[in-house]
């Protein structure tokens, strides 16, 4: 398990921790959105602090100020019967009001100087609705995706997994942004040494800020250099209900919509939840149909590179002479055709993926279809190999976790450079060098390559295909959870109506 | 267990049969029909299951040489033949070890040499190769494992491609039967040893086997696959060639590939060498995993600074091969080293092991 | 440190790992060679390839040749570098032809350049040509895209049909082993077309004699199973008919070892009719009758083809192989010399499935 490195240096924020609430109040009252006054009322005072852009006016109003302004209260508790708000919390710990004022608590003391006081939460966070999912958009099924705030999500999840044994432990990581990290787990099915590992890494991580969720997972992965995706994420909450079923982690981090799983493996990144929708068969057929359809796009136009450059032999005689006569046109030698191709597409994908959306669509069909059919008249680019490109460029999308597309992407590379190397016997090379690569990758400490390799025969039923409901009554082998049935299959064995 | 491994290198014992088979499917099968029809005619294939038998019974010495060892070859040699001369037969051994890697590195150059590439530079294929390999050793003995595995695996369509030959077969090239002396089929049996050679790596990562006693069966199981292999590619070649023609046919089995043809694809050969580097680089990554622990052990040097040097042995070894000659001399000093480290060092080892064990179990 | 040997190593093996390229469209594929003889020390041969043009229409295909003299075969190809603006490549060779000339002073050794080079392939088709092969190969045949294709398809789909398989690998076999004659088949320009004279039967590896097309069917009978075939039967000295084979076997039975050797052949043949103009099928017996008169023809005329090939030494049908294969002591010598008087027993057994859709 690889564990992040801690600092010798602190940051120059922390060197300077308020001591005082006076020092807290003062680096506070530079900016104009922090409210402090004294309120009056029934012949009492106290004086109330926050900030105005954290907490919802209307509920300083209603829930804090008017209750106030009908009693009068000398001691803090008799304040705490007064206010009509839940877990209000008496304190004096500087460290903890300036961690609630700065996220949206509102703070009350009796009088100026008081070191102790009351703090309520009035956080009013501006939160995006509950959305279909935009990038795993699933056509039969449930259309919930995640949001922005922790807590939204936490209900997500909880609403469908309501029992008590979903445990969710809360982390905050970040010096400025001080991100609220919480991973999930079910208590008595999640292997406890997954559980501690992840906790750990998280502890271990040391950065200012953590505006998303992938910068944990690029932060706590086992190997950061590796194209492969050790984590998947997932913006529907119905799969990681069923996640967390198996005996996976999930992690959320606030402010993020995407939320993190863990342990996992290659296989997994070819499963979209919609297979689960359909029939198994259906599902199987498919889930191969996307296997069939990235092996393609990786070695297809290296391929390519290769039979045309070095194995002329290997073309049938038929399919020759339209090869010949695509080519004989072209200045540039196959590789070079095919690295100027690939980089256009690229070139179409990042541009119609910058451009905003009205412009954006027009581009995408212009310089599809324009420049395509253009470059084929001018003699730049065969058609054989536009169609080949184009087709792989489609096939790599078929993976439903967005992360292993652009892996996909990538790796064509290292395989073109090999195919114009050596061939055939290239492309062969390259693979055994990612697999080499495969072979040592962990996720969270399992193998990477499971149920494949290490060969777990049970394991496989939900991997490559997807067999039947009634077959899959064991979770996961890989994931060594404490508790492997999933259901009682001696209950299942017919399905019969009730006869009367 | 004399050795302490941890959990986390050791693989289940079913993988035994996955490092034993893909270490004896090398370079071999692509050329051996031609050196066992040499002696015994088309009756060679007798000669293979004779092979077959006898390395069976050499396996099963091998585990028991290793159960009652306790441990792997170098742990056996110490203790029979006390430090200095059992760490000086180790080293023999590693250097024998050392050789199969640079044969089946430098015969398999070759191949790709004489049939895709001519101008290809023997430097570099063998030294790509050879950073390959020792990229899956840093992984631990779990990532080669995990290479044989999916190499056997990967390599299945070149069995069911055999099917295409059969259709020039000449049944009855095999009739009459036992036209050559048991003499004859004998020395042929010899000549096919190389081909089962290997399975002595079994006494280099026994200890990194999980419950090695339960992998026995599993040892045996490999042996018989590679048996039926070896005789399927005898067969389709015997029946598609005549006699002599396969005697001037070095590399039968990639001559019968060339006549493989698909719709999409004509010359099938290409795409076999291409899936042949596959089941090659296994044997290069367990005979150099095992150098590389073997060195360990005997001398505990640091892991990663022999592999680089042990590697670059076997690369000027590979380098300094340049012409057919020399590379056939080689494979024959090999194939004889071999035959007769299995059939004649390994019983002597287990009757040694045997007898010293009874005195020593007297005395204690 | 890690990454600067790495890069460097990346370099390197950019640089130093590269092998020339075949880039299709810069190289010249020569798809069919042809052996021409000039005199006993020098042979001719002719190159023929095709070039591609796109246009709009399509591909277009030309043809072109190219041919040189020397003495080895891989001598020419050196001479016809001289000819060609791109770099000739042997991978897609299909057809090789050779002169009766030629192939009468023996062919074995030009074709040892061709087993011997890795990038040619097995399935050579091979043919002698009754007069020179740079005519043939020069000729313009728009039946057909170009010489090699129109060559491939006509041995291709001929062998599926009345004459017997024969490719390199078949040859080299035959060649190789004891007791067994190749052939191949002969072909001849006519006008724009190439046809097929018939089969070109071998001593060794001399040309000695050739059959006929017509004859190309019986003795395809005799050497493999025939999938689909069309025979001739003459019935009366005016009246004929036409049968379709679409199903035969044969077997060989050859006892006395080499010293007395008494060959038995046995063919189970079946077929339907195809033609018959002036029959009347309808009666039960008229199947019998025609079954009867095929078997007795078919007897004769193996009977025949065999004691011709006995007379003249050779044994394309491989009774030799097959002899070794079913006796024990079988020599090569005493079968050579005791082969062209045994005896031999061919035994038919025909049987008339349908008669079409009329009767």
């Amino acid at each position: 398990m690889k564990q992040i490195k801690k600092k010798t240096k602190t940051l120059s924020i922390e060197k300077q921790p308020l001591n005082s609430l006076s020092d807290l109040f003062n680096t506070l009252s530079s900016s104009e959105d922090f409210s402090r006054f004294q309120f009056d009322s029934q012949g009492t005072s106290c004086w109330i602090s926050y900030l105005k852009t954290m907490v919802n006016p209307d509920f300083i109003h209603q829930s804090v100020l008017s209750p106030l302004s009908q009693h009068s209260f000398t001691l803090l508790q008799e304040m705490k019967g007064i206010l009509p708000i839940e877990n209000i919390i008496i304190t004096s710990n500087v460290q903890e009001i300036q961690d609630s004022l700065m996220t949206g608590y509102i703070f009350i003391q009796l009088y100026e100087q008081d070191s102790e006081g009351i703090l309520l939460s009035g956080v009013a966070n501006e939160t995006r609705q509950v959305s279909p999912p935009e990038v795993e958009f699933s056509v039969v099924g449930p259309k919930e995706s995640f949001v922005e705030t922790l807590d939204t999500n936490i209900n997500l999840i909880r609403k469908r997994l309501p029992i008590p044994q979903l445990t969710v432990k809360e982390i905050k990581v970040g010096k400025l942004s001080k991100t609220r990290v919480s991973i999930l787990y079910i208590d008595g099915i999640a292997d406890q040494e997954n559980i501690n590992t992840a906790i750990q890494r998280i502890q271990d991580i040391e950065y200012d800020q953590i505006p998303d969720s992938s910068f944990i997972t690029q932060m706590m992965a086992d190997n950061s250099n590796s194209p492969f995706p050790q984590v998947v994420d997932t913006e529907r909450p119905d799969r990681i209900a069923s996640i967390l079923a198996e005996g996976k982690l999930a992690i959320l981090v606030d402010g993020s919509p995407m939320v993190l799983t863990m342990p996992v493996t290659l296989v997994e990144f070819f499963s979209a939840f919609e297979d689960y929708f359909l029939p198994w068969h259906i599902a199987s057929i498919f889930r191969l149909i996307r296997l069939g359809a990235v092996t393609f796009s990786v070695t297809i136009t290296p391929l390519y590179v290769a039979v045309l450059t070095y194995h002329y032999q290997m073309i049938p005689t038929d399919l020759l002479a339209t090869l010949i006569s695509s080519r004989t046109d072209i200045p540039f030698p196959p590789i070079i055709e095919v690295v100027i191709l690939e980089l256009s597409i690229e070139l179409l994908r990042e541009a119609g993926a910058r451009l905003p959306t009205k412009i954006g669509q027009t581009i995408g069909i212009v310089g599809g279809i324009v420049i395509g059919t253009a470059s084929v008249e001018a003699g730049l680019t065969s058609n054989v190999l536009l169609i080949l490109v184009a087709l792989a460029a489609l096939a790599s999308f078929t993976t439903p976790i967005y992360q292993m597309g652009n892996t996909i992407r990538l790796i064509r590379f290292p395989f073109l450079f090999f195919a114009q190397l050596w061939g055939i016997i290239g492309v062969s090379t390259c693979f055994l060098f990612f697999l080499a690569h495969l072979l040592q990758l962990t996720s969270l400490g399992r193998p990477y390559l499971t149920p494949v390799y290490p060969l777990r025969l049970m394991d496989l039923k939900d991997a490559l295909f997807r067999l039947p409901f009634n077959w899959q009554g064991k979770r996961p082998v890989q994931l060594r959870t404490e508790d492997p049935e999933r259901f009682y299959s001696e209950k299942v064995t017919e399905k019969k109506d009730n006869e009367k | 267990m004399d050795i302490t491994i941890k959990d986390t290198e050791k693989v289940s014992p079913f993988f035994a049969f996955f490092l034993i088979h893909s270490v004896q499917i090398g370079v071999g099968i692509l050329g051996f029909q031609r050196v066992i029809v040499k002696n015994a005619g088309y009756d060679a294939w007798m000669s293979i299951i004779l092979a077959g038998i006898a390395n069976q019974v050499i396996l099963w010495l091998m585990y028991e040489l290793l159960k009652r060892g306790n441990g792997d070859l170098i742990s056996i040699h110490r203790k029979i033949f006390g430090k200095w001369i059992g760490g000086f037969l180790s080293t023999l051994f590693i250097l024998y070890v050392l050789l199969a890697a640079t044969v089946f590195l430098r015969s398999f150059t070759q191949v790709v040499q004489v049939w895709v590439f001519p101008q290809l530079s023997t430097w570099i294929f063998c030294a790509v190769l050879l950073l390959l390999a020792c990229y899956y050793i840093v992984g631990g003995f779990r990532t080669v494992a995990g290479l044989c595995f999916l190499s056997v695996i990967y390599s299945l369509p070149l069995l069911i491609v055999l099917y295409f030959p059969l259709h020039y077969a000449h049944f009855y090239n095999f009739f009459p039967l036992m036209t050559h002396s048991p003499m004859q089929i004998l020395q042929s049996a010899k000549a096919t040893t190389m081909e089962f050679l290997g399975v002595e790596l079994l006494l280099l990562f026994y200890p990194f086997l999980k419950e090695p006693d339960k992998s026995r069966r599993w040892g045996h199981y490999a042996l018989l696959y590679t048996t039926i292999f070896y005789i399927a590619f005898a067969i389709v070649a015997f029946v598609y060639f005549t006699e002599e023609q396969l005697k001037s046919t070095i590399w039968a089995t990639l001559s019968l590939w060339k006549i493989v043809e698909f719709p999409i694809v004509e010359r099938f050969e290409y795409i076999g060498i291409a899936i042949w580097v596959a089941v090659v680089v296994p044997n290069l990554c367990i005979c150099l995993w095992g150098a590389n622990y073997g060195m360990k052990r005997i001398f505990s040097f640091k892991r990663r600074r022999v592999l680089l040097i042990l590697a670059l042995i076997v690369f000027l070894s590979c380098s300094l091969l340049t012409s057919h000659p020399h590379i056939e001399k080689l494979n024959v000093v090999f194939s004889e080293i071999g035959f007769y480290f299995l059939y004649t060092y390994i019983p002597f080892l287990f009757l040694v092991q045997l007898i010293l064990y009874k005195v020593r179990g007297q005395q204690g | 440190m890690r990454k600067k040997g790495l890069s460097l190593l990346l370099c390197i093996i950019t640089l130093a790992a590269c092998v020339p390229p075949h880039i299709i469209e810069d190289i010249q594929m020569v798809e069919v060679i042809g052996y021409d003889y000039v005199n006993p020390h020098i042979v001719q041969v002719t190159a023929s390839a095709s070039t591609y043009q796109g246009s709009e229409a399509g591909t277009t295909v030309h043809n072109e040749t190219l041919t040189t003299q020397a003495h080895t075969s891989k001598d020419n190809r050196r001479a016809m570098q001289g000819l060609s603006p791109k770099p000739i490549q042997s991978g897609k060779i299909k057809t090789v032809l050779y002169e009766d000339k030629l192939a009468k002073r023996g062919i074995f050794s030009y074709m040892d350049s061709l087993n011997r080079d890795a990038t040619v392939g097995k399935l050579l088709y091979l043919a002698v040509t009754d007069g020179k092969t740079q005519n043939l190969l020069a000729g313009n045949y728009p039946i057909s895209t170009s010489v090699s294709k129109y060559l491939s398809d006509l041995f291709e789909q001929n062998m599926k049909g009345n004459f017997p398989e024969v490719n390199l690998h078949s040859f080299l076999y035959a060649y190789h082993a004891k007791g067994m004659d190749p052939f191949l088949p002969f072909i001849e320009q006519k006008g724009d077309k190439i046809q097929i004279k018939g089969l070109a039967l071998f001593k060794n590896d001399h040309y000695v004699d050739s059959l006929s097309f017509k004859d190309c069917f019986i003795f395809k009978i005799l050497n493999e199973k025939v999938k689909l075939g069309l025979y001739e039967l003459r019935v009366k000295p005016n009246q004929f008919l036409d049968i379709e084979a679409i199903g035969s076997k044969v077997a060989y039975h050859i006892t006395g070892g080499s010293t007395h050797p008494t060959i038995w052949i046995r063919i189970k043949l079946q077929g339907m009719v195809n033609e018959a103009p002036k029959f009347n099928l309808q009666s039960e017996d008229s199947y019998k009758r025609i079954e009867k008169k095929l078997t007795q023809d078919l007897e004769k005329k193996t009977q025949q083809m065999i004691k011709r090939f006995q007379r003249e030494g050779i044994d394309p049908l491989g009774l030799g192989d097959q002899a070794k294969s079913q006796n024990r002591h079988w020599n090569e010598q005493q079968w050579k010399d005791n082969y062209p008087h045994a005896e031999v027993h061919v035994n038919i057994d025909t049987q008339i499935k349908e008669t079409g859709i009329k009767e």
